[in-house]
Order: C-alpha cells, then structure tokens, then sequence
C-alpha cells in the first residue's frame, strides 16, 4: 500500500517537472513583460492556428502556404517603439535563451542588433524561431512556435509584414 | 402508446423554451455583469439583433439571386443565432481600466470555458477574440475591443462551421 502511494507521488512529480519542462525559457521573458502598457504585443494561440488550419483555399499560391500556416502551433510577439532601452532589451531577452536554442542568423551594423535562433525537434525541424531585434530606439521579440521545415521559412518570411523577417527570404536548407 | 395531451406538450414546448433561453442567457452572464458594473458611472448601450433580425437581412439581401457575395451572406446569417453588442464610454472621464478588462478574460475563461484565440495590443488600444465552440465550428465569440475612449464587446452566438466560413472567404476571395 505504502509502495503504491510512493510510487504515485513520484509519477505527480515527474508530470509537474514535465509540465514545468515545457515552458520555453524564452516565455520567461515575455511573461515578463507583457503585461506592460508600454509594449506592443500580438498573441495568436494554438487554437487559432488549429482553426486556420480547417481553412481550404483554392488558390495554389494561398494553398501552399497554408500548408506552412497548419504547421504552426503559435506566434508571440512583443515589442516597444520610441524607447532608449532596445539595447538593453536585446540583451536582457538574448540571456533568456537557454543552451538548446541555436544560432541561425545574426545581423549587425552600426546601430541595431538582429538575431534568429531556432529550436529543433527530434525530425530536424524548427520547433520554435526566435527573432531578436535590438537598436538605439527600438526593440523587438517574435516567438514563432510549431513544425517548420527550414525551406519553409523563406516563404512565411516572404508573406508576412514583420519588420527583420525579411532577411530570412533567401535561407534555404543544405 | 398514448399520444400526448395538447396541454402536456404545451408544457414540454415552454419546458424547453425555458430551458434554452436560460442557456443563451447564462452564456453572456459575465458580460452583462461587466456592463452593469459600469451602468450610472459611464455611457452604456446593448444592441441587440436576434435569429429573426438575421433570417430578416439575409431576406432583404436575397432580391438579387444572381449576386453571389450577397448569396454566401445569406447564408451565413442564417448560422448567426444572435449578435450582442455593449459599449461603454466616457468612465468618469476616462476609459474602463485594465484590471476590469483582464478580470472579465479571466472570467470568460475560467467560468464560461472560452477559449483566447488572439490578443493585440498597442499602445492605448486592446484587442482579444475568445471562442467558445467545437473544434469543426466557430461557435459563440467574445471581441474585447478597447481604445483611448470606448470600451465595446461584441458577442457572436453563431452556429457556423469552419466549412461555411472557408466557402465565405473563398467566395469574396473569387471577386
């Protein structure tokens, strides 16, 4: 009897280490800041997606990209304008990113910082793309969180209007 | 077996009136409970447009057969049960404050099982679209729509499907 109670607790704990496993670390930092007024922010959820992806459109251009579109599970965005603090943002989000992410791009010039790294799943695929974008009056963090093929981000990187995307236009798997 | 008298299926029949018209009326509980909260401290108005106001602008719009976009309309107010629209303006001055806004999510989430499909918001103004439904339908939507000076909530209790907005969108996307 006392075996089986240990033997439950132990599978109560293991489910809370799994669940607590499953938040990224970079959701620390948008659990962070967004509930601050001051930050842009855009959440679309997974069931949003698992609506979308009912949706059957009939041109072939549209078609294949929302085969891309029933691949992604969610799409974070938090951000703040006009501010002095995009340096600082950047580095504070970038500390955030723990060892499992890896570098695919960093881009930067004079005055802003622009970073993506990816997470990959057992398939080799991307299962979450953070974009980091850092400069004198701006900053910028975007978590993109599904099953995408790398040759697939050209074409989501291609369709939407989310300023940085578009230096992964021309990226393509080896 | 018997067949029921006229006065027991009047009964059965206001039975289930009842019954259905507690389940529309329990759905936008919390809802009515934020707007009266503001009621005497700002500018409230509910709008209402039941089944038959629908039934009543999809007939209007059903004098042109030939125009495709007003069929498809039609079609898709016929699934809209009913629209509810609440505004609230000019909070003593100011707008309704964001720890009502948050409360009321919270709310819809915890006890009325609806779901956040997407949230925006920049700077003063605030967008949440939650759902309740099954997975193959849209079911009934919440819009919290929030600016420097209204607050408006739309409630859409719809039975459409996501098949009948797909033909929609493809519909208008034809034009």
């Amino acid at each position: 009897m006392m075996k089986r109670f240990l033997l439950l607790l132990m599978a109560v704990f293991a489910s809370f280490h799994l669940s607590a496993q499953q938040v990224s670390v970079i959701d620390r930092f948008f659990q962070k800041y967004e509930n601050d007024r001051n930050f842009t922010l855009v959440s679309i959820t997974p069931k949003m997606f698992s609506m979308f992806a009912k949706v059957d459109m009939g041109d072939p251009d549209a078609k294949n990209m929302m085969k891309v579109i029933q691949k992604l599970k969610s799409l974070r965005i938090l951000a703040k304008e006009e501010t002095k603090d995009g340096p600082r943002l950047y580095k504070e989000a970038a500390n955030f990113l723990s060892s499992d992410f890896e570098e695919l791009m960093t881009v930067r010039d004079k005055d802003s910082d622009l970073k993506f790294m990816v997470k990959e799943n057992n398939r080799g695929n991307i299962s979450e793309l953070i974009m980091l974008v850092g400069s004198a009056n701006e900053f910028m963090a975007m978590s993109l969180v599904g099953d995408i093929d790398l040759n697939e981000i050209s074409l989501i990187a291609g369709s939407v209007n989310i300023q940085g995307m578009d230096k992964l236009k021309n990226i393509k798997k080896k | 077996m018997q067949n029921p008298t006229p006065m027991k299926s009047f009964i059965i029949a206001a039975g289930c009136f009842l019954l259905s018209a507690t389940a529309v009326s329990a759905q936008d509980k919390s809802l009515r409970e934020f707007r009266n909260k503001y009621r005497g401290a700002a500018e409230t108005h509910t709008v209402g447009l039941g089944s038959f106001s629908m039934r009543l602008a999809g007939w209007c719009l059903s004098f042109d057969d030939s125009d495709a976009d007003a069929g498809a309309i039609k079609h898709a107010l016929k699934n809209v049960r009913r629209v509810k629209i609440y505004t609230i303006s000019n909070v003593n001055g100011t707008t309704v404050s964001n720890d009502d806004i948050a409360d009321l999510k919270s709310n819809l989430q915890r006890n009325e099982n609806f779901d956040l499909l997407m949230e925006v918001r920049d700077k003063g103004s605030l967008v949440h679209v939650l759902n309740k439904g099954k997975d193959d339908e849209l079911g009934n939507v919440v819009m919290l729509v929030q600016d420097q000076q209204d607050f408006v909530i739309v409630n859409l209790q719809t039975t459409l499907k996501i098949a009948e907005i797909n033909s929609l969108i493809r519909q208008f996307a034809s034009n």
